[in-house]
């Protein structure tokens, strides 16, 4: 009789366990959901002292794929990708034009979102070591350095979040003066993955101020309906 | 007397938290000033740009071309050309000869890694390079990835 109600307790434990592995196993899937890829229409908006730019059309990045597709509807209609060491311009199906670039395709704006990375600007393990945190009026504001031997080169970096999203980043010069300011507002959440709507970007040179407005929308992340706009393949386009 | 020293000292200790505490909330206070801009501005400045973007999007399929062949007003007093695709660097040329857009879409002070990498770490190129990145585009660098290149780490997250 006692060994009955010793199996039955040993079942009931191994309900519980079971029942709390599947919880966790299910808690971690959702906690660490793979964002593999991500796309929107944008807009670039940009004006300075004898020139202007107006961008507009549809991005595609897959980082698996590692590369960087633009459908541009303006100002003209364009393809621009980029892949390994190569930049190309499709108009009409064709490639036009094929410049090499620095392998730099991973190393985007895109990876950080994807990876969770944009509240620190991915200086978290880099050569800039975090040298201050404060918060104020709403804002948690990290200051970051370069390493002294770079000193020369680099001045150091304020990042500032607002509602754990990154706000701001202002870059300064060795000399301590503010070389370029942005800003990231208006997030949308697209499965959980928070993106800025828009970016404005303050650039001081020469006591000028230059201008420029990107913005966001329709942002699709994990998209399976658009397959082949992640995709290139040269020869396609010969 | 030993109490009238101990009351001086903790007077000490006290001035001297209360000037920590006023330089700390001065300094952030500064900080966070700092991350203001007019948005008026801004949008004052770029209201043509706006115009002609509101444009094109009701009217899908229209180009830079169209619009200029048309003598329309909204592209009448704006030097805005195909080229500018690689305009807006300090230099006149787009760092790396990637195209503006590009850099202000996504790569940004990565260049600095690159240049810094692959010009065996001249120091007049990578700065070269950084104000460049910082002049011609948005930034939002990978920093570590100047890290990675430089001292050989591993790409942990892919």
């Amino acid at each position: 009789m006692e060994a009955f109600f010793s199996l039955i307790r040993f079942i009931s434990y191994m309900k519980k366990i079971f029942f709390i592995s599947l919880v966790l196993v299910f808690s971690f899937k959702s906690y660490s959901q793979n964002y593999y890829r991500i796309s929107g229409e944008f807009s670039i908006k940009g004006k300075a002292e004898n020139s202007a730019q107006l961008v507009m059309g549809k991005f595609y990045y897959d980082k698996n794929e590692k590369k960087l597709i633009y459908k541009n509807i303006f100002p003209e209609k364009a393809t621009w990708i980029t892949s390994d060491t190569n930049i190309y311009k499709v108009v009409d199906n064709k490639i036009v034009s094929r410049q090499t670039i620095p392998d730099i395709t991973v190393f985007s704006m895109y990876n950080l979102v994807l990876n969770n990375q944009m509240n620190n600007f991915g200086l978290e393990g880099s050569i800039f070591k975090l040298e201050n945190v404060e918060g104020a009026d709403g804002q948690t504001i990290s200051t970051w350095l370069p390493p002294k031997k770079m000193e020369k080169i680099f001045g150091k970096i304020l990042i500032s979040t607002k509602d754990n999203n990154l706000f701001g980043i202002i870059f300064f010069n060795s000399e301590d003066v503010i070389l370029k300011k942005q800003f990231f507002e208006d997030y949308t959440l697209t499965n959980g993955l928070a993106f800025p709507g828009k970016i404005t970007e303050i650039t001081y040179n020469d006591g000028k101020e230059t201008y420029q407005v990107t913005t966001y929308k329709n942002i699709q992340v994990n998209d399976r309906n658009e397959e082949s706009s992640y995709h290139f393949n040269p020869s396609d386009y010969q | 007397m030993l109490l009238n020293h101990q009351t001086s000292d903790m007077k000490k200790v006290l001035l001297i938290l209360c000037i920590g505490a006023f330089v700390t909330v001065f300094a952030s206070a500064n900080n966070a000033d700092l991350f203001t801009y007019n948005a008026d501005e801004v949008n004052q400045e770029l209201a043509q740009l706006q115009n002609l973007e509101d444009y094109v999007s009701a009217n899908p399929g229209i180009t830079l071309t169209n619009l200029q062949s048309e003598n329309n007003d909204l592209v009448a007093n704006l030097d805005l050309n195909l080229n500018n695709l690689g305009g807006f660097a300090l230099s006149g040329e787009p760092p790396l000869g990637i195209p503006s857009f590009l850099w202000g879409c996504v790569f940004t002070v990565v260049g600095v890694a690159v240049v810094y990498f692959i010009t065996d770490q001249d120091m007049a190129e990578t700065k070269k390079a950084f104000l460049g990145c910082v002049v011609s585009g948005a930034v939002y660098v990978l920093w570590w990835v100047f890290w990675v290149l430089v001292f050989g780490n591993t790409f942990w997250y892919y």
